[in-house]
């Protein structure tokens, strides 16, 4: 199961956003921890719905908290 | 260990317990090895129709005793287990290694049937080939829910 080329930065906007848990983050946007933990670690990449919810929390555009690299790997 | 990589090694070893105490009960009181084909057809239809409701109720018992534990570990609040869009996929991804694992077993049960071995190596094919794909099942999911998909 190959890296997503979709990356992000949820980590530092969780840090950023006063050190927000990620159950406290999966509770805003109605998914389980363990689906943020495998987002964080770019294991899976959401649905467009679910990165637009996440973007909502962090009050920031999607491309803040997404990106996407064709030459990754 | 998550929640939903416990729940699916639970469901791997209810799905064994109860097989084994099933087989071990059919085997003792139903099984003879006298019988002519047709009543071995009636036998083994008779097993696999009782097998799977009970695999069905044993499942759901064990999630309600899951949920209840899972419950208590968290000091007398009732978790929800909600299934999200992670959850769905993993769930798609490991039914479809079941799937391809259990039909590459009806084949060989098909293949036992057409080389003339019996009815008793048809059945028995078709049983462990759900055994194989109930755990491959849970491997993948378990894999899926550490590794990504």
């Amino acid at each position: 199961m190959a890296k997503s080329k979709v990356s992000n930065q949820i980590r530092l906007l969780r840090f950023m956003k006063d050190e927000m848990t990620q159950q406290d983050l999966a509770e805003a946007v109605g998914v389980s921890r363990q689906t943020i933990v495998a987002i964080e670690k770019g294991n899976y990449s959401p649905s467009l719905e679910l990165a637009f919810k996440l973007a909502r929390v962090f009050e920031k555009p999607l491309d803040e908290v997404f990106s996407y690299d064709e030459s990754a790997k | 260990m998550s929640h939903q990589e416990r729940k699916a090694l639970f469901n791997l070893l209810t799905y064994f317990v109860v097989f084994a105490i099933y087989a071990n009960y059919v085997y003792t009181h139903y099984w003879d090895p006298t019988m002519s084909t047709d009543e071995l057809l009636v036998f083994w239809a008779k097993a696999l129709l009782v097998t799977i409701p009970l695999q069905i109720v044993s499942h759901i018992v064990i999630h309600i005793l899951l949920n209840i534990g899972r419950g208590m570990a968290n000091g007398g609040k009732l978790v929800e287990d909600k299934e999200d869009e992670f959850d769905k996929i993993i769930d798609l991804k490991a039914s479809r290694v079941s799937m391809f694992f259990f039909a590459i077993g009806f084949m060989v049960a098909l293949g036992f049937l057409a080389y003339g071995e019996g009815i008793n190596h048809f059945f028995i094919s078709i049983l462990l080939a759900g055994v194989l794909a109930e755990i491959l099942e849970a491997i993948s999911r378990v894999v899926m829910y550490r590794r990504g998909v």
